[in-house]
């Protein structure tokens, strides 16, 4: 009977714990200061492209949507 | 990036343009092995346990179905389709798609393709020997937790090499920012293994018997959504949304917000399930209480995705990624409303141990998750293979087929159920008049499953012709 509970309170405590203190690394790294860098950190320099970068095959004329081979 | 001064010359933009494209095709060369390998083997088994999962529904308004095979039984049939759809189908989709989103994101190469393929080789194998077991009808009845040890053991294994090289990407990456997906994946692998190792050694290591083990089941089983399905799928639509068009997320704070009362609220949730069961009140008043809590980060991430959207929504028309992925974070606003609702005990009262539940779990499972890894396998696997979807007739069939599918099993199995619930509180209807009742609604639920297969199957054409011309064009 106490097994469970003793391992569902200790994940409870575990998981939580683990969240707390990822916060706190995170706040002393400085990860919360500059959130619109991080917010455009999904883009390179040639993006957000002007048009969806993910297209129905063939149904738009123009550019191919895939990166270009280099 | 803001880097790029006004003053730098434009040669130079255009040599920084050109290595960030070299990058990206580094890093997407450096997935292709095992992220295709682990897409291709969750849509084998998404179709595996889509007809499995027929095969259940039918048996339901037709019991005669097939019966007379005892492999093909309803209490084999059931537990078989619910395994392969979870760790077949969607959690190999979400190591797919969280391999290649960190590698993205982190902006380093995937490591060890060799040693993730190999997770895939065995992970399959077991898988697969774990479906003939349940359907030889050795199995726990512990909901989520049927596989036999072995099975559990390579899929525990094969978690913790997942974890290791998401952290390792984590710990080599080359950008400064975190962005909010790798929060979330990062959370989804540090909770969910130890998950999984915990709950198989309570449950099985003999540990927790009766009351005790339906305790144990339910903490886990809700887990696996709360704290695997649920951060995967949010880190897709927070990459996947604005990636596509082209526009950052609305509020990055709030985004953040939603992370980490996510991640403190959500694991206390799962004892929900045990309203007026035989336990102490306290615990299912945890559960309740967290399930509530809960609405703090699905509407902050409903905000953020639907003004993230606004001015965007003609796109839908556009792109395959974003109808499955918006669809995805649509349902996942309404499921998680759903269900803070459902587990306030005036309302379980009525609805626990009824249809509507299984309409719940499966708009959660699959209106929310599957459909957010069929939105993400859309964006990745052409660049990965370098070859485009080869039909778009095929690609509508399968959203519409998947959607419309979904929206009736939804229907269909909400009012039965709904109703279902009041007749079994009420003592003077008979139980069989309460069974016959719900017939019509099951036969909706199994035409709502053959359409569902249908896109499947559209699903799988599309992905065995890319693998095909991709074979053909290297």
């Amino acid at each position: 009977m106490t097994v469970i509970y003793l391992a569902m309170i200790g994940s409870w405590l575990i998981f939580s714990s683990s969240v707390l203190l990822a916060f706190i690394w995170a706040v002393r790294r400085g990860h919360f200061d500059d959130f619109d860098g991080a917010a455009a950190s999904i883009f390179d320099d040639d993006e957000p492209y002007p048009s969806a970068l993910d297209r129905f095959p063939r149904a738009v004329p123009g550019p191919q949507d895939l990166e270009e081979e280099p | 990036m803001s880097e790029a001064e006004t003053d730098t010359s434009a040669t130079e933009v255009d040599a920084r343009r050109r290595e960030q494209a070299l990058q990206r095709r580094r890093l997407d060369i450096s997935c292709r092995g095992p992220v295709t390998f682990f897409f291709a083997s969750a849509v084998t088994w998404l179709l595996v346990g889509t007809l499995l999962g027929l095969l259940a529904s039918i048996k339901l308004h037709t019991p005669g179905f097939l019966s007379s095979w005892e492999w093909l039984t309803f209490g084999r049939v059931r537990p078989a389709h619910l395994n392969l759809v979870i760790y077949g189908w969607s959690s190999m989709a979400a190591i797919a798609t969280l391999l290649w989103l960190q590698a993205r994101l982190a902006r380093t190469p995937l490591p060890w393709p060799g040693a993730l393929i190999a997770v895939g080789v065995v992970w399959n194998l077991a898988i697969a020997g774990g479906l003939i077991v349940l359907l030889g009808g050795h199995f726990s009845s512990v909901e989520w937790l049927e596989f036999p040890t072995a099975t559990a053991a390579v899929l525990g294994v094969g978690f913790l090499v997942v974890m290791a090289s998401s952290i390792t990407m984590f710990a080599r990456r080359t950008t400064r920012h975190i962005y909010v997906s790798q929060w979330y994946v990062f959370g989804a692998l540090w909770w969910f293994p130890i998950l999984y190792l915990l709950g198989n050694l309570t449950i099985h290591g003999g540990g927790a018997t009766g009351v005790v083990q339906a305790t144990g089941n339910w903490w886990f089983a809700h887990n696996v959504l709360g704290i695997w399905f649920t951060p995967v799928g949010l880190a897709a639509a927070y990459y996947f949304i604005p990636k596509v068009i082209g526009r950052p997320v609305h509020s990055y704070h709030l985004s953040l917000l939603g992370f980490w009362t996510l991640a403190f609220f959500y694991n206390w949730a799962g004892t929900h399930h045990l309203i007026g069961g035989p336990v102490p009140v306290w615990l299912t008043t945890v559960g309740t209480v967290a399930s509530v809590l809960m609405v703090i980060p699905v509407v902050t991430i409903a905000i953020n995705h639907h003004m993230t959207m606004v001015g965007h929504f003609h796109k839908l028309r556009f792109s395959p990624t974003l109808r499955f992925i918006v669809f995805g974070a649509m349902t996942y606003t309404a499921i998680s409303l759903q269900g803070s609702l459902m587990a306030l005990r005036t309302i379980n009262e009525n609805t626990h141990f009824t249809h509507y539940t299984v309409a719940h779990a499966h708009l959660g499972m699959y209106g929310f998750f599957a459909m957010t890894m069929f939105g993400a396998a859309y964006y990745i696997m052409p660049r990965l293979t370098g070859r485009e979807w080869s039909s778009a007739p095929l690609i509508a069939v399968h959203f519409w087929c998947t959607g419309l599918g979904m929206g009736l099993y939804f229907v269909g199995l909400t009012i039965g159920g709904h109703n279902q619930g009041q007749m079994l509180n009420d003592a003077g209807v008979p139980f069989l008049d309460i069974v016959a009742y719900t017939i019509p609604f099951l036969w909706s639920r199994s035409f709502a499953g053959s359409l569902m297969a249908i896109g499947h199957i559209a699903f799988a054409i599309l992905f065995i012709r890319m693998l095909r011309d991709a074979r053909r064009s290297s």
